[in-house]
């Protein structure tokens, strides 16, 4: 809420100063000259972290004028900096995200606010399409004192995309490597008294890539052997819709989306498999009603309901694994201001279950959170202090936070945070067998406690931010060595992660934009037994970066990307390890036809050096790719809009 | 103006408060765990079972030549004990508790054959006590050609009480062995060291002794630590990233040196040392398919201090590899002289095999570059099936014996429904005589054993027996596991087959829990070392060791397992789950 309070306060001024100059008359008319008054941006949405989280570090991410460039949901997030993405290779391919040396079972992933993540669980980012998505908004730091259990080391809040900023009607189709294509087409406007979009996608690869398999590398003067990339295929197809009205002073929202995928699971380097097999469906609705009072309160109501399945199938599950969750709420959320205070209290009350051959576990999910935004010194310091309540099945937890934001002359500001963070054992951990990981029921759920602090720039041409962070997290869940074959989940450890961030974005003049990011990140085990603890933890690696310029007319960009991490280890006492690599990335789109319809061609050529890498499990990666692009669109987006001004002279 | 900073003071007293609460009830401190039975004894973890400096709590120290043993009733605290010494012909100890302090009865001048005042002699001044015939002591006037350590009669090589000088103790779990570079009379090693994989690695000492064998306190051994080697006074430890090096003399790490392999799941050790021209260790790394070559100096050695305390290593170095392929898995091999016969297990399940379910012979004239000189197949084997339908079969190990090399074949099958393997019949021992080319086929395989499925499932692992000189067969049997908890439930038919010369069976032995059940994980037969006529027998169920003595006629006889007499296996692992991988013998 604090953004669009700021928003209204400078847009008022703007829109006087053109009713100004619409009020000067003269006895002969003037014409003036067009003006372009771009229509405001839809306030962003009450789950969104840069409102529900005023003084959080949150980062960004605009996938419009990238599509045809960033080929994954996991792809695109790995450009946040404190995250590390792994990815199980090729498209399609599974994708989860750590932030801040979290377990990647320690990031809570929304849709629209809509939590994608079963309680417990990892989000598999690579199960939401790009074709659906207008940016994506990363908070990280503990942040369970707004939006509740997973969020330990933080929130991705991917946000889809709107009317305003898609146009009329569009579709892209795209090609490459690995017999891979992609496609969606789609139409936003004036729909049923409203406004809506659609968004139908589809995508296939057969993720055959070649690759070096070098067991010995490092180890012996051996030749390596080149492979192919066996059962790594994936299709999926799935659609969007969304409907907005104004009924009677309140913003009603309906969204509606669904995905089907289907995936070979290669499996690693060493043992690879030829027939394991996963099968996903989801299918999301929510319905939100929205309404500014008079009295500068506003409350968001808001019912949300997701159904996943997800079958296992092949010679690793033989026996089959079919899992089907179900997960629905309702939260209410309401703000107001009272003098100096932007008050906000959220409550949700929900259940989710999950169905599985091992059993059908149901919880109900409960919380209350307040927040106070403080303003002091004429708004030049904010203190939000903040707490949280939460009921998910048997386990309890209170989060509180405290955050600060103070405003700098020349642009500058400061923010500093500090708060806890909760996950509670998952379903799988609890209660649901799967191979030879086995359950316990006596899992706690793990906690942490975060602090950071940045320093902060956005100025006409450029913006930055440089911090530093430290996290304790406790009561880590990890699986250990069951003999002779098993493994089982315990609360054995505790560790730290610290480290510093930082990103800039700079756009000197039109035809040039930059942006990087770089994270140094250090973890310790600081609870565990004598092999383990003082040691590093696996699957973090210590520099994790990335770098991007872009130049040239509207009509033609051409780029250039560098992303790459550093060394990181695989097991927890340090002994195993994967090589860091550098990838670079190049591009060129070309405006084709730059009229009503608007035609772009693109090119992207990917890993550009042909680098071996692997994923952190140690499944290969794809070499240098190719894909192309060709994206239409019929009239301008919302966010293009403009409004003619003309007065007689 | 006043209220705004009352009101300021009061939230961040309030927000103090929560975050103060919060912190000093919540946050964790940074703490070494202790887990798998043991106890934090000065920020160590120690085996309060079977630490004799911290025998039943923390600082305990057991009385010279005394030792730790673990109580009968399974639980975690040990008590010092006499050791139980050579039985005498008329069924007494050689080692007593005379006046307090243990006693050798047979050297100790002050009770010589017997505690003093109880049967025994305090020699005169100018006497030695030594032994006598009988086995007993006896006060003499000279020690002739054994040493005199104040009054006592020792052999400094053999002696674990003043071994290689006098009042020298071996600590628990290691005897006295004659110096393997000749450099001392006798230095403490263990008789055969156990790797055992737990949460954590360990590898721990075994003292073997006709009567009560004892294992010792473990030390840390990589993770999960699967194969060991023996290479001068330096043990091998195969385990996860670099091969590990610990000094035989006690188990101190080597460091800083540690041969840059990078095994992902290490399964084998060789250690070839027949050329004056150097050492060569061949580690066979199961996940990762590969075979790793290193080479050192001929006479190397791990007890070379550095400047900086440490301790210099074996001198090994990368010398070349064999990559097997994709889901392989290769197993313990035999040697022919300058080839060797590697089994591959293969992916799991069945179609993910690869290029398993065979043996391949390489060349390895050349360490440095492995050659491929043939395959057998040994999917074409003739297993048998209880029900007449297809096996998944699987070679687990090779051993040369008599003159051919056999492999062990386990017999499996996936059951469609649960995705389980059973056993689909009898596990079969194939010979290869290594003087016949293979043909990729069955070309060269001599003969079929086929083992009684009557009490062995799943056959594993081979030993040569060396009083009969037949042959060991370990099977690990077919095990029920919880399916929540994944504890073992039951285990049907696993055992350790004695073989004669003929491969027929003479005897069979298997691993049980106490009678009138009491709670005990049942155990499962593992890996086998032999050690003076006795065979170590590892549990991969719960980290145990039995020891069964080994009969004239191929008798398999308990030592050391659970017994009606309350008797308990040896637990040089950490109790709860743990997995004995590896066992192997000091020479």
């Amino acid at each position: 809420m604090a953004f669009w309070r700021w928003a209204r306060r400078g847009l008022g001024p703007a829109l006087g100063v053109v009713s100004l100059a619409w009020g000067q008359s003269s006895s002969e008319p003037v014409l003036l000259a067009p003006v372009n008054v771009p229509l405001p941006s839809a306030p962003p949405a009450p789950e969104s972290p840069t409102v529900r989280d005023p003084t959080g570090q949150t980062s960004v991410v605009d996938i419009s004028g990238r599509r045809a460039e960033v080929l994954s949901t996991g792809a695109l997030l790995s450009q946040v900096p404190g995250a590390v993405v792994d990815s199980s290779g090729g498209l399609g391919q599974s994708e989860s995200i750590s932030l801040r040396g979290a377990p990647n079972t320690g990031v809570l992933v929304l849709l629209d606010g809509i939590p994608l993540n079963g309680p417990g669980d990892i989000a598999d980012v690579s199960l939401i399409p790009l074709s659906i998505l207008g940016r994506a908004e990363v908070l990280r730091g503990s942040a369970s004192s707004r939006y509740g259990p997973l969020a330990t080391g933080g929130v991705v809040n991917l946000v889809t995309r709107t009317v305003g900023d898609a146009p009329p009607t569009f579709a892209d189709v795209s090609g490459g490597s690995f017999g891979s294509w992609r496609g969606s087409l789609g139409a936003a406007g004036p729909n049923l008294g409203g406004s809506g979009l659609f968004v139908l996608h589809a995508a296939h690869s057969d993720g055959d890539f070649t690759y070096l398999y070098e067991p010995l590398l490092g180890e012996a003067p051996s030749v390596g052997q080149e492979l192919r990339r066996m059962n790594n295929q994936s299709t999926s197809g799935g659609g969007l819709l969304k409907q907005g009205w104004d009924v009677s002073g309140w913003a009603v929202d309906a969204l509606l989306e669904g995905n089907l995928l289907s995936r070979g699971l290669a499996g690693t380097e060493d043992n690879p498999s030829s027939n394991d097999e996963q099968s996903t469906s989801r299918v999301l609705a929510s319905v939100r009603a929205q309404h500014s009072f008079s009295n500068g309160a506003a409350l968001s109501l808001r019912l949300d309901a997701r159904r996943t399945t997800d079958d296992l199938s092949g010679g690793d599950f033989a026996k089959g694994e079919n899992d089907r969750l179900w997960q629905s709420g309702a939260t209410a959320d309401l703000s107001i201001t009272l003098g100096a205070h932007a008050l906000d209290a959220t409550a949700t009350a929900g259940f989710a279950r999950v169905s599985s051959t091992a059993g059908s576990p149901t919880w109900a999910l409960t919380s209350l959170a307040l927040q106070d935004e403080w303003l002091l010194w004429q708004g030049q310091v904010s203190l939000v202090p903040a707490v949280r309540v939460d009921q998910t099945g048997p386990f309890a937890a209170v989060s509180p936070k405290l955050g600060v934001s103070l405003g700098l002359p020349l642009g500058f500001s400061v923010r500093a945070n500090a708060g806890y963070g909760f996950r509670p054992p998952s379903f799988s951990e609890l209660y649901l067998p799967s191979g030879t990981l086995g359950v316990n029921a006596n899992l706690q759920p793990e906690r942490s406690f975060s602090a950071d602090g940045a320093l902060l720039y956005a100025g006409r041409w450029a913006a930055l931010s440089a911090g530093g962070f430290w996290t304790r997290y406790q009561n880590l869940i990890i699986y250990e060595y069951f003999p002779p074959f098993f493994a089982k989940p315990q609360n054995v450890s505790a560790a730290d992660a610290w480290g510093m961030e930082s990103e800039v974005r700079v756009r000197p003049w039109p035809w040039l934009e930059a942006s990087g990011n770089y994270t140094l990140q250090w973890t310790e085990d600081v609870r565990d037994v004598a092999p383990y603890f003082g040691r590093e933890l696996p699957y973090r690696p210590r520099q994790i970066g990335s770098a991007r310029v872009q130049a040239g007319p509207d009509w033609l960009h051409a780029r250039v990307e560098v992303e790459g991490r550093s060394m990181v280890t695989v097991n927890r006492s340090g002994s195993l390890s994967l090589p860091g690599h550098v990838f670079v990335n190049t591009g060129l789109d070309v405006v084709v036809l730059n009229r009503t319809p608007r035609l772009t061609a693109s090119v992207q050529l990917n890993n550009i050096l042909n680098v071996q890498g692997q994923d952190l499990d140690g499944y290969p990666l794809p070499g240098r790719a190719v894909f192309a692009t060709l994206a239409l669109a019929l009239g301008e987006s919302g966010a293009n809009s403009v409004r003619e001004s003309e007065a007689p002279r | 103006m006043k209220d705004a900073k009352r009101g300021l003071l009061l939230t961040l007293a309030a927000v103090a408060l929560v975050f103060g609460l919060g912190l000093s009830g919540c946050l964790q401190t940074s703490a070494l765990e202790c887990m798998g039975g043991t106890t934090e004894c000065n920020v160590t973890c120690v085996y309060l079972s079977v630490d004799p400096f911290n025998c039943g709590g923390c600082g305990n120290a057991c009385q010279p030549r005394a030792i730790c043993v673990a109580p009968t009733d399974g639980g975690n605290l040990g008590a010092c004990e006499c050791p139980v010494g050579n039985p005498l012909p008329d069924g007494g100890q050689t080692i007593l508790l005379c006046d307090g302090a243990c006693s050798d009865i047979t050297t100790d001048p002050n009770n010589c054959g017997g505690c003093a005042g109880a049967g025994g002699t305090v020699c005169s001044s100018g006497q030695v006590c030594a032994p006598t015939d009988a086995g007993s002591g006896a006060c003499e006037t000279s020690c002739g050609t054994a040493t005199e350590c104040n009054g006592a009669c020792v052999t400094l090589s053999t002696d674990p009480n003043n071994c290689g000088a006098c009042g020298n103790i071996c600590p628990q779990g290691y005897d006295c062995h004659a110096t393997p570079n000749g450099t001392a009379p006798g230095t403490c090693l263990p008789d055969a060291v156990v790797a055992c994989i737990s949460n954590t690695g360990t590898v721990a000492p075994i003292f073997d002794s006709p009567v009560q064998p004892v294992a010792g306190p473990g030390v840390p051994g990589g993770t999960v630590p699967e194969a060991l080697g023996i290479l001068g006074d330096g043990l091998l430890v195969g385990a996860e990233g670099p091969l590990g090096e610990l000094a035989l003399e006690n188990l101190s790490l080597v460091s800083p040196e540690a041969p840059p392999i990078n095994a992902s799941g290490p399964t084998f050790i060789e250690v070839d040392t027949r050329s004056d021209a150097g050492s060569w260790v061949y580690v066979v790394d199961g996940t990762g398919n590969t075979l790793i070559v290193l080479t050192g100096p001929p006479s190397a050695s791990a007890q070379v201090l550095l400047p900086d305390g440490g301790l210099q290593g074996l001198g090994l170095v990368l010398d070349g590899g064999f990559i097997f392929g994709q889901n392989t898995d290769p197993q313990p091999y035999a040697r022919v002289n300058n080839e060797i016969f590697v089994p591959l297990y293969g992916g799991y399940p069945p179609n993910q095999m690869g290029n398993g379910g065979t043996v391949v012979r390489l060349d390895v004239t050349n360490p440095s570059v492995p050659v491929v000189v043939g395959t057998y197949d040994m999917k074409l084997a003739p297993l048998q099936t209880f029900d007449g339908g297809l096996s998944d079969p699987r070679p687990s190990q090779a051993l040369l014996h008599e003159g051919l090399v056999y492999v062990v074949l386990q017999n499996l099958v996936v059951d469609p429904d649960t995705g389980d393997y059973d056993s689909a019949g009898p596990s079969m021992l194939v010979k290869i005589d290594p003087t016949q080319p293979p043909d990729g086929g069955l070309g060269g395989v001599s003969q079929y054993v086929t083992l009684d499925a009557g009490v062995c499932l799943n056959a594993g692992a081979m030993a040569e027996n060396s009083v009969t000189g037949g042959l060991l067969v370990s099977c690990f049997g077919q095990a029920q596991f919880d399916p929540s908890t994944f504890a073992t439930l039951s285990v049907d038919r696993s055992a350790v087959l004695s073989l004669d010369v003929n491969d027929v069976l003479l005897a069979s032995w298997s691993p049980q829990c106490p009678a009138g059940g009491a709670a005990c994980t049942p155990p499962i037969a593992g890996p086998l070392a032999l050690v003076n006529g006795r065979v170590y027998v590892g549990d991969s169920s719960s980290g145990r060791v039995f020891v069964v003595s080994l009969g004239a006629i191929g008798q398999l006889t308990q030592l050391v397992g659970y017994g009606p007499d309350g008797g308990v296996p040896l637990q040089p692992c950490p109790t709860g789950i743990s997995d004995v991988s590896a066992i192997i013998t000091v020479p």
